[in-house]
């Protein structure tokens, strides 16, 4: 298991030099003027060239690209065209915010949506399941930012409960946790809704309920473990995606995190920013996955002894 | 060889049949048939350059009514004409592109789900790539690449949500892979891919129902983001994801420009999610009566 | 000290937060005018709050940078403008004022003599001297990114401790409205040259010898400047305790902020939420004309576009009327104008051509495009594509067919800057030095990315450009840049579209706030 868990960790190296190598790429075939970009409308063009110059824009793809590789070996994350700042500094003090509004959202969602799944899986087509499965489709066809903004007429501007953004203290986690928590929640409701059906309906629950052990005891113990696999593989996919940042819920909450700055920088073509954040976002993705895999192995036994 | 064939089509007329009696998945069905006959008689229902582009300032922003059912946009356009209209491309491009990434993600998953060791390490690795590329950033790339038509919009919402169905389908297929009707078939020497194909994955469908079938929802709402890097649809044509991203600054004073959009896109995927469940039952060995 | 500032910041916002809670109608302040109730409505934080009058500012997007020779944005320039002053300042009547600067006298062409104000203190203690201007403007001639501001300085001669002179390479007019820009803010020498010798950038602790010292910046969300007490002139020193600017992209959730009172002001309001904050009692919002203007560029290289008479006729086919009701809720007005109307350098001599499709017609007959045409428009940004919407459905009336090409503005800037565009939609905000607006908009050596998207080519006016620049007869620019804006708009090589008001919501008890008709607001005189 430790051989496993030190291999997958291994493979973040070739896993990193991939998305740096793609992005790297992509970013340098995209059009899109960062000298311009930066400099604004009124810059003269000689500017705007002596910009591109210091950036070393006219550099070739692989110089440049070769260039960034060496410093990454280094571990610096280059420096930003924008803001010409450190690119770690500038994720660092983004990267908390992120994180804590993605892992109260991810709380917030599984606490709510894996109970409402087994309900509405142990009573199928009754009038609870008929709501879940309702309430779980307007959560993932609502966007963020209609959710968000109504929330905040609702709680900031009309009953004045919670600010209506920023990121101090507790009281303003709770609007974005629960908007960006609605949208997760449709998908783990129902994927576990679906698992736990199929899982009922396996010939040893079956048996398990003939042999007369009790309704309760058959569901949480024999059923549900089984039907996580699926549910557990959802969460983790959510969870990256918000640690990927949560661009509409930023701003609309005035949120200070990275989907917000990775968007900005792709508009302003900033690529040391653009890959440090896409660098980062591939380790919390790599690690959030190899974490599902692990779980895997502890839900079911028979996969646990493929890991060596 | 017919008699195979009787077979096969003796099976498709069980799996009807079966759906058939599911009035939950026929309600879906039913309202996925009048979502696609709007969509490809649109035209009768409502002209497109005298109802869905003919802007009239005066009449901007206003709600509900006999003459605009679901009201009019910002350039007082009616919003019911575009719905219909729009649905001509959500629909197809939020069933197509979830069938890309169904398809693509959804074999890959298999594969590395059933080989497992360093297949399963390959792929998986490679998806984690991709997971990590921004969806906006590759949607750029296409353009830049590819241009700006319609199906770039489905390659690329296809391809950013194809690591999805990877996870997802390998996850299933690890679950079922190990029980016995895989060994016996196995036994009697059916092909690896048969087995992945005809064993396994109708035995895993639930999660990757419902995974398909919500995807459809992200997939269209996304195509609005797409629009404003001159992916797809450019204006004055409709489409759900873009009236609903456009009403965003009106939602204080015109909800409904939000509203009828998003109900669209609702009963979309209640249908599809209607459907789906009952497919997956009537599909479902285990339920053989 | 620090600690301590930032333990009263907290308190104050900790009290914001506690009345914005407590169901109070309408919004309150962290202090002033209103602090009894904020202290009635808390408890622990009242007590730092008496007194204390932060202002809590909304705006859009984060600053990119707190050293003002390392950007050349509006945001940006909210910081370093109250952080560091600058040698000269716009006054409100278009005319320069002295700042740091007590005098100056041109001594010919390109000599020009410049005397300090006395004892002007640094937030350290130190006190300015010319030497601190030559390395301030010094350093700026190095930047990539306002460097082109000082291009006409050749060099500064220091005197003696006040006094200094500036030698330009060339005669120039922009001197004294460039030495007012964000780019041309003055530094503490010796405190810049220590902290690098350090190995620190002025990023981290940026000092002038503005009304405010920085006290803290929290990317993303928020930065934040407190009072300095020593400021030299009791007329622009700050009237309140300090500012925090709060970064709120969504448009409606910085109204709403407003509205709750988390914030006192919001600049640049969405023009939807225009006619909420006019109706709240408790709010106010303040409007100017601007020197903005919206317009769409039709690419004189391109057919039809290279035929004046279709250009004039796509004057006549545009109803800005509706456009300025689709685009910017009314806000705004219909403009045909080439330079908005509150610039210095704005002349009314543009050709105004009235909506009127029959003699649109009539030019597209006379043209040979009686049939009409299809072209391309490109844009970048949602209220554009708006403007562009009802271009196409006016155009459409005359069989002509508009294709809009949306796009991101680096994109953008591209592949117009490449001139692949039949035309395209842009918008200008002249600043305080028209050569700033005429040169790159105007010029032949501009066409394309230096900012002339019609891909203009005039000799005519490329030589009035040229001599308004430096030609130091008043009278002599106002006729050249006449000329110009007359001899533009009968070549109608853009259809002007409309011009947008300067918004700024505030409480409508917070007092003493200018507008700035290019966005360089000041915010020391606001206070409750």
């Amino acid at each position: 298991m430790h051989k496993y868990v030190i291999k997958r960790l291994l493979m973040l190296i070739p896993v990193i030099v991939g998305v740096s190598f793609l992005v790297f790429f992509i970013m340098s075939l995209a059009p899109g003027d960062t000298a311009r970009m930066i400099l604004g409308d009124d810059a003269p063009i000689e500017a705007v060239e002596a910009l591109r110059e210091e950036l070393g824009l006219n550099d070739p793809v692989l110089v440049r690209y070769a260039h960034y590789m060496l410093d990454l070996l280094h571990g610096d994350l280059g420096t930003s065209y924008k803001s010409n700042r450190p690119v770690f500094s500038e994720i660092a003090a983004r990267f908390p915010a992120t994180f804590r509004l993605s892992f109260w959202g991810m709380l917030f969602a599984v606490a709510l949506s894996i109970p409402i799944g087994i309900i509405s899986a142990t009573r199928q087509y009754s009038i609870a399941d008929s709501i879940s499965m309702v309430l779980a489709l307007l959560g993932v066809a609502t966007p963020n930012f209609w959710l968000g903004l109504m929330l905040i007429i609702a709680f900031s501007l009309n009953l004045r409960w919670f600010p209506s953004g920023g990121a101090e203290g507790w009281k303003s986690l709770v609007l974005p946790v629960i908007t960006l928590g609605t949208g997760c929640m449709a998908n783990i409701t129902r994927t576990t809704r679906s698992s736990m059906l199929e899982v009922i309906r396996q010939d040893y629950i079956r048996t398990a309920k003939a042999k007369g052990v009790s309704h309760s005891k058959v569901i949480n113990k024999h059923a549900l473990k089984n039907a996580l696999i699926p549910v557990v593989t959802v969460i983790g996919l959510q969870f990256g995606a918000l640690l990927g940042g949560a661009v509409l819920t930023e701003a609309v909450f005035a949120w200070p995190g990275l989907g917000t700055y990775l968007v900005n920088s792709i508009k302003a073509k900033d690529t040391p920013a653009v890959l440090g954040c896409v660098i980062i976002f591939s380790i919390c993705f790599s690690i959030v996955n190899l974490g599902v895999d692990l779980l895997y192995a502890y839900i079911d036994p028979r996969i646990k002894s493929k890991y060596k | 060889m017919s008699a195979e064939r009787t077979k096969k089509r003796s099976m498709a007329v069980e799996i009807w049949q079966r759906l058939l009696r599911n009035k939950m998945a026929m309600l879906g069905l039913v309202i996925l048939v009048a979502l696609a006959l709007s969509a490809v008689f649109a035209d009768v229902i409502a002209d497109y350059d005298t109802k869905v582009v003919a802007q009239n300032i005066s009449e901007r922003l206003q709600g509900p009514s006999a003459a605009h059912w679901f009201g009019t946009d910002e350039f007082g356009r009616d919003i019911f004409a575009r719905i219909v209209h729009g649905g001509r491309v959500s629909l197809v491009v939020g069933l197509i592109s979830v069938s890309v990434s169904l398809l693509v993600g959804g074999s890959l998953g298999a594969f590395a789900g059933f080989y497992g060791g360093r297949v399963d390490n390959v792929i998986m690795r490679v998806m984690d790539v991709f997971l990590a590329v921004p969806s906006i950033l590759l949607a750029i790339t296409i353009v830049a690449a590819l241009g700006t038509n319609l199906v770039n919009v489905m390659l690329a919402i296809g391809v950013s949500n194809t690591p999805n169905f990877a996870r997802i389908v390998r996850a299933a297929v690890m679950g079922v892979k190990d029980q016995e009707f895989v060994e016996s078939a196995r036994a009697i020497g059916t092909s690896n891919t048969e087995i992945i194909f005809r064993e396994i994955l109708p035995n895993c469908m639930a999660p990757i129902i419902v995974q398909s079938t919500l995807s459809v929802a992200s997939a269209i709402l996304s195509t609005a983001s797409l629009s404003f890097i001159g992916l797809g649809v450019q204006p004055p044509d409709p489409e759900w994801g873009a009236m609903l991203s456009s009403g965003r600054n009106f939602l204080r004073d015109a909800m409904h420009l939000t509203l009828f959009p998003g109900l669209a896109i609702v009963v979309t995927i209640l249908a599809l999610n209607l459907l789906g469940d009952g497919l997956r039952d009537a599909l479902d060995p285990r339920l053989k009566q | 000290m620090r600690k301590l500032v930032s333990v009263l910041i907290a308190g104050a916002m900790c009290v914001s937060l506690l009345t914005a809670c407590g169901g109070s109608s309408g919004p309150s302040s962290s202090g002033g005018a209103d602090s009894g109730a904020a202290a009635e409505g808390s408890g622990a934080g009242s007590a730092q709050a008496v007194g204390s009058s932060m202002i809590n500012i909304g705006i859009k997007a984060d600053l990119t940078s707190l050293d003002p020779h390392n950007h050349n944005d509006t945001i940006s320039a909210y910081a370093t403008r109250h952080i560091y002053n600058n040698l000269v300042k716009l006054m409100p009547d278009n005319t320069f004022a002295g700042n740091l600067a007590e005098s100056w006298e041109f001594k010919d062409d390109v000599t020009v003599e410049f005397t300090l104000k006395e004892g002007i203190k640094f937030h350290n203690g130190e006190t300015l001297t010319s030497e601190d201007v030559k390395f301030s403007l010094e350093r700026q001639k190095e930047s990539p990114k306002v460097g082109h501001l000082v291009s006409m300085i050749d060099s500064v001669e220091v005197v003696d401790d006040t006094h200094f002179i500036i030698h330009m390479n060339t005669p120039s007019n922009a001197l004294i409205s460039s030495l007012n820009h964000s780019g041309c803010a003055i530094m503490c020498k010796s405190y810049v040259e220590g902290l690098e010798a350090e190995g620190k950038t002025v990023e981290d602790a940026p000092m002038g010898c503005g009304p405010y010292k920085f006290e803290e910046w929290n990317p993303g969300a928020s930065f934040t400047l407190v009072k300095f007490d020593d400021y030299f002139d009791p007329e622009t020193a700050a009237q309140n305790d300090g500012l925090v600017f709060k970064v709120i992209p969504e448009e409606s959730a910085r109204t709403i902020a407003l509205e709750t009172g988390e914030l006192d002001m919001v600049i640049d309001l969405n023009t939807t939420d225009a006619n909420r904050v006019r109706d709240n009692a408790s709010l106010a919002l303040d409007e100017c004309d601007s020197t903005h203007v919206e317009y769409l560029a039709l690419n004189v290289e391109k057919a039809p576009f290279d035929n004046k008479l279709v250009r004039q006729a796509l004057n006549y086919a545009v109803k800005k009327d509706d456009i300025v009701i689709a685009a910017i809720d009314g806000e705004g007005d219909p403009f045909h104008n080439y330079i908005g109307t509150a610039a210095i350098g704005y002349y009314d001599t543009a050709v105004d051509y009235e909506y009127n499709p029959d003699k649109a017609k009539e030019l597209l007959a006379e043209a040979g495009y009686a049939d009409g045409f299809t072209f391309n428009c490109y844009l970048a940004g949602e209220i554009r594509a708006r403007s562009a919407t009802i271009i196409q459905a006016n155009l459409a009336e005359l069989g002509i067919t508009m294709n809009i090409e949306q796009m991101e503005a680096s994109t953008f800037y591209e592949r117009t800057g490449k001139g692949e565009h039949d035309s395209c939609i842009a918008g200008w905000v002249a600043n305080a030095e028209p050569d700033n607006t005429y040169r790159p908009l105007f010029i032949s050596a501009n066409a394309g990315a230096g900012g002339n998207r019609s891909f203009y080519k005039n000799p005519e006016v490329d030589k009035l450009v040229d001599d308004a620049a430096v030609n130091r007869d008043p009278a002599a620019v106002q006729k050249d840049y006449e000329t110009i804006l007359q001899t533009v708009s009968d070549d109608a090589i853009w259809v002007p579209l409309y011009t947008k008001k300067g918004l700024v919501a505030r409480n409508k008890d917070l007092q003493g706030f200018v507008i700035s008709p290019i966005s360089m607001h000041d915010f020391y005189g606001v206070h409750y």
